[in-house]
């Protein structure tokens, strides 16, 4: 365990100070869950690098993981949902507007879940999910994008035996990295997690922070966690947020070292949070 | 400064705590406590309904497995009598006597066909006959007394006048109505044979009441045209004859043993009844002129035994029976001469089309025949029949004949299949219609557009059954028969359907009633679905049908075969509105017809227990049956739900 947070910690070291591009423009977004009567998030703006882990932090209902699932339109599914103000462009493209099919921005923009969910499908099949919704049918393209998506994800080793076998079989970290895998099997652009560990064991939970970091060598992360020492091992830059509102955003080591608003001070000190 | 004492002994009750429960009424040795009764309460009820369950199982067992022994015992009678084996000649018969009924159908057909008009015709005339012979009497009369020429062609005229204007003066539907006698399927009188029958009529006024040369020779055409089917027609017809002489004599000598064999059986029912009395009444000590009463009675009874030598009997059975095979064999050779010597092909397609059918029914009578030979020589008179014999001849008995003056014969088969075929037909329809509508609702209908069709499509089961059976069989039935005539149907197979009630039907009316059971199953799997997978699905830019075809109908795969089954199980206990509108006919249905098989009528276990439990007397063998036949039901409903439960519980493995 000790010895995979240092790897972990070397690995974030070697490329912590690259220059890198934006993917990501959330520019003064404001979102409600009832229609405009209240925002849950009050003008956000913020720029998110590309092959770099952001991590959003922040306490309880301060608005990281509606603002992860602003960036996939995953909140079209609520009804009473709306933006109120602002925009988002990923990869320069205004991902509200009127010609964006929510389907492809979600093919380009993956998404892991707090609680792993394989289907309740074969190894294979999950992994292949993606692919196939997309009408790719020859075998040996799913089989060598399987392969691949499962060596990716550090995976392949230990279910390349038992790929016929029910996802469900796997222990929960497997299961996780298996989510991890089927999203990146369709070669998405960004990849959003939501709290990916936060139903793992620690032991788990270390395999899949280094994951990530061999994982941003190929995509853009961006990460809700509730971990601070997670935030502080695997991510780039860190974005805090406080009741909806954007309280501070820079590099990771800045705001764990000398974060310039007090209240970041306070929530990362463990004062309130 | 004065401290206020305490007080050294503070009585314990008030504030230590004692441990102990309320007290609650205390009656025979019992405490009654609130809790305990309302506890009590709700335990009774429970055991109540597990009670009640027990005792329905226990009574429906004892009566039905009751009716083992009792066929056997009657199946044993059948045997040593000879019935059995003249039921295997009946059988033949029967199916001589479908063949022969079809070849008269093709030889009317034909003659409708070819001399429909002419028919009409004499029939037609012998209508105006008698109406001349009522009303012209005096007229016909006037008119012969007259030698003045011209003046008889006046008369002669307005006679005919006469008799033309009464005959067109009768209403047309009173003519068909006549006509429909001879000619039952006529729809319509021909104006052309109407013309000529008035001329017909007129001719026979004129000519002194004396019937025209004319109707003869129609009648001599037809018969001189129909001649070569008309023969062949007849040939079939005698070709029966030695068949039906073969029956009737087994018939006259099995019949007397069987009805003697049943008597002696009831005989001995109360003899032994009357022995137990007796003995009861003496260890009781009654007085001596019930044991006497009883005593005489005893000794009637003895005495109304009716000695039988089956073994006398049956030897003459046997003996009409070695004529069987050169019966038979005769038979199919001349039906197929006479089949022979049909014309070929004829202009008629109905006609074609009856003589076809009477072709496979020839074959198939050949099939039976062949069968019936081998087992009637090896039918032996003395085989004693086992258990398992009755068992297989109950459960596989290809026929259900009840209150019959012959041998009543319980065979579940014809039931057994109705029900399965009517169940699996209307499954058909039901099962995408409920599935699909509950995927929608539940996948991508507006809350409010759900909100609206959910109670909607719950609000069927609503309806009673007897209401839907009522519209069934007075409505639908007559729309579904004119449909199926409608050319533009005619594509779907199995159209157009010749029975009113039938299997399609029954099925369409089921599935309306399964639906919504099925329906609120699906739903509930599919809204037990986790909503995790729909999120990954979604996340991963599939489509919402995607997501619903390829995560969300697999996942929920266990709970929607349950709700198939459960509607499945629905469907076979089912009775209402089969009995109204599936036909009723206890009889295996035609498998050979392929599709066209849901146009055919059928009986089912639930509607023949619901029809008949009527007329049963309690304790008599076809009650017995009945309770047997809703065992089965039972059971399959028993094996129905505890797979479901299984299929449903291996889910959550």
């Amino acid at each position: 365990m000790h010895d995979m947070s240092k790897k972990i910690t070397a690995l974030s070291k070697t490329t912590k100070n690259r220059e890198a591009s934006t993917v990501i423009e959330v520019d003064d977004i404001g979102f409600s869950y009832d229609l405009g009567k209240t925002e849950t998030l009050k003008g956000i703006s913020m720029e998110i690098p590309k092959n770099q882990v952001t991590a959003l932090i922040g306490p309880s209902g301060c608005g990281k993981s509606t603002l992860l699932r602003c960036l996939n339109r995953m909140n079209d599914l609520i009804d009473t949902a709306k933006i109120t103000r602002g925009a988002i462009r990923i990869l320069g493209q205004d991902i509200h507007a009127a010609e964006v099919d929510a389907i492809e921005l979600r093919k380009q923009v993956g998404m892991v879940f707090q609680k792993y969910n394989p289907f309740p499908k074969s190894i294979y099949d999950n992994v292949a999910y993606g692919l196939r919704i997309q009408g790719v049918k020859k075998k040996s393209i799913l089989d060598e994008a399987v392969e691949r998506s499962l060596r990716n994800a550090a995976l392949w080793d230990e279910a390349k035996d038992r790929l016929k076998d029910s996802a469900l079989g796997l222990s929960g970290g497997q299961q996780q990295r298996l989510c991890i895998a089927r999203t990146i099997a369709v070669r998405p652009k960004v990849i959003l997690m939501d709290e990916p560990c936060s139903a793992l064991d620690p032991i788990a939970t270390a395999k899949v922070e280094e994951l990530m970091l061999e994982l941003r060598k190929e995509f853009t992360i961006v990460i809700v966690t509730h971990s601070m020492q997670q935030a502080s091992r695997i991510s780039d830059r860190t974005a805090f947020f406080y009741l909806g509102e954007l309280v501070e955003y820079a590099s990771t080591s800045h705001i764990f070292t000398s974060p310039s608003v007090k209240q970041t001070e306070d929530y990362i000190s463990g004062r309130f949070g | 400064m004065q401290v206020a004492a305490v007080p050294a002994n503070k009585p314990k009750n008030k504030s230590a705590p004692t441990f102990k429960g309320k007290r609650g009424l205390r009656l025979m040795g019992l405490n009654f406590t609130t809790d305990g009764v309302v506890k009590g309460f709700f335990g009774g009820n429970a055991y109540l309904a597990i009670l009640a369950l027990l005792f329905i199982c226990v009574f429906l067992l004892k009566s039905g497995l009751g009716f083992i022994p009792g066929y056997r015992v009657e199946l044993g009678e059948a045997r040593i009598s000879g019935v059995e084996l003249t039921n295997k000649v009946r059988y033949e018969l029967t199916g001589y006597k479908a063949l022969l009924a079809r070849v008269n159908q093709a030889f009317i057909a034909e003659k409708r066909n070819r001399f429909g008009d002419e028919e009409s015709t004499i029939y037609l005339y012998e209508e105006f006959e008698a109406l001349v012979d009522d009303e012209f009497e005096d007229a016909m009369e006037t008119y012969l007394s007259i030698n003045d020429s011209p003046e008889k062609e006046a008369a002669c005229a307005r006679l005919c006048k006469d008799i033309a204007d009464a005959c067109n003066n009768i209403p047309e539907k009173k003519l068909l109505q006549a006509l429909t006698r001879r000619l039952p399927e006529l729809r319509k009188v021909s104006t052309n044979a109407k013309d000529q029958a008035i001329a017909l009529a007129q001719d026979y006024a004129l000519n002194d009441a004396e019937t025209p040369h004319a109707v003869a020779e129609i009648s001599a055409q037809i018969s001189k045209e129909m001649g070569n089917f008309n023969t062949a027609v007849q040939a079939i017809k005698s070709a029966g004859k030695p068949l039906i002489q073969l029956e009737s004599e087994l018939t006259k000598h099995t019949a007397e043993s069987d009805r003697i064999l049943k008597l002696n059986r009831q005989t001995s029912g109360s003899i032994t009844a009357l022995e137990q009395g007796l003995k009861k009444a003496k260890q009781r000590d009654e007085p001596p002129v019930i044991i006497a009463a009883i005593e005489k009675r005893l000794k009637k009874s003895r005495g109304s035994f009716i000695e039988i030598d089956t073994e006398a009997r049956i030897k003459a059975v046997y003996q009409a029976i070695e004529n069987h095979d050169l019966i038979v064999d005769t038979l199919l050779i001349k039906i197929s001469k006479a089949f022979n010597s049909l014309p070929a092909e004829l202009e008629n397609e109905l006609t074609n089309v009856t003589i076809e059918q009477a072709h496979k029914l020839n074959s198939e009578f050949a099939i039976i025949v062949a069968k019936q030979k081998e087992n009637i020589s090896a039918w032996r008179h003395d085989k004693s029949i086992t258990t398992g014999n009755t068992l297989a001849a109950f459960f596989f008995g290809s026929e259900w004949q009840t209150g019959s003056p012959w041998q009543d014969i319980y065979g579940l088969m014809p039931l057994f299949t109705g029900s399965l075929l009517v169940a699996s037909v209307s499954l058909l329809f039901a099962v995408p219609l409920a599935i699909g509508a509950a995927l929608y609702v539940n996948q991508f209908a507006h809350k409010r557009e759900a909100a609206l069709v959910k109670p909607g499509i719950e609000f069927i089961q609503a309806i009673p059954s007897v209401v839907l059976g009522l519209f069934g069989v007075l409505v639908l039935a007559g729309f579904l028969k004119d449909w199926s005539h409608s050319p533009l149907l005619s594509w779907i197979p199995g159209f157009p359907i010749t029975e009113r009630l039938n299997v399609l039907l029954a099925a369409l009316l089921l599935a309306f009633m399964a639906a919504p059971t099925i329906f609120t199953l699906a739903e509930d799997a599919l809204n037990n679905v986790p909503k995790a997978f729909t999120e990954a699905s979604l996340a991963m830019g599939a489509t919402k049908l995607q997501t619903a075809i390829n995560v969300i109908l697999p996942a929920s795969m266990p709970g929607i075969i349950a709700a198939i089954m459960l509607g499945f199980g629905r469907v076979v206990g089912e009775t209402m509105v089969v009995l109204m509108v599936a036909g009723n006919k206890a009889k295996i249905p035609e498998f050979s017809e392929g599709i066209g098989i849901v146009g055919q009528p059928v009986h089912t276990m639930t509607s023949i227990i619901a029809q008949e439990y009527g007329e049963v007397t309690e304790g008599s063998l076809h009650w017995q049956a009945l309770f047997m036949v809703g065992l089965v039901l039972f059971t399959i409903s028993l094996v129905i739900n505890s797979t479901c439960q299984r299929v449903l519980n291996s889910k959550n493995r």
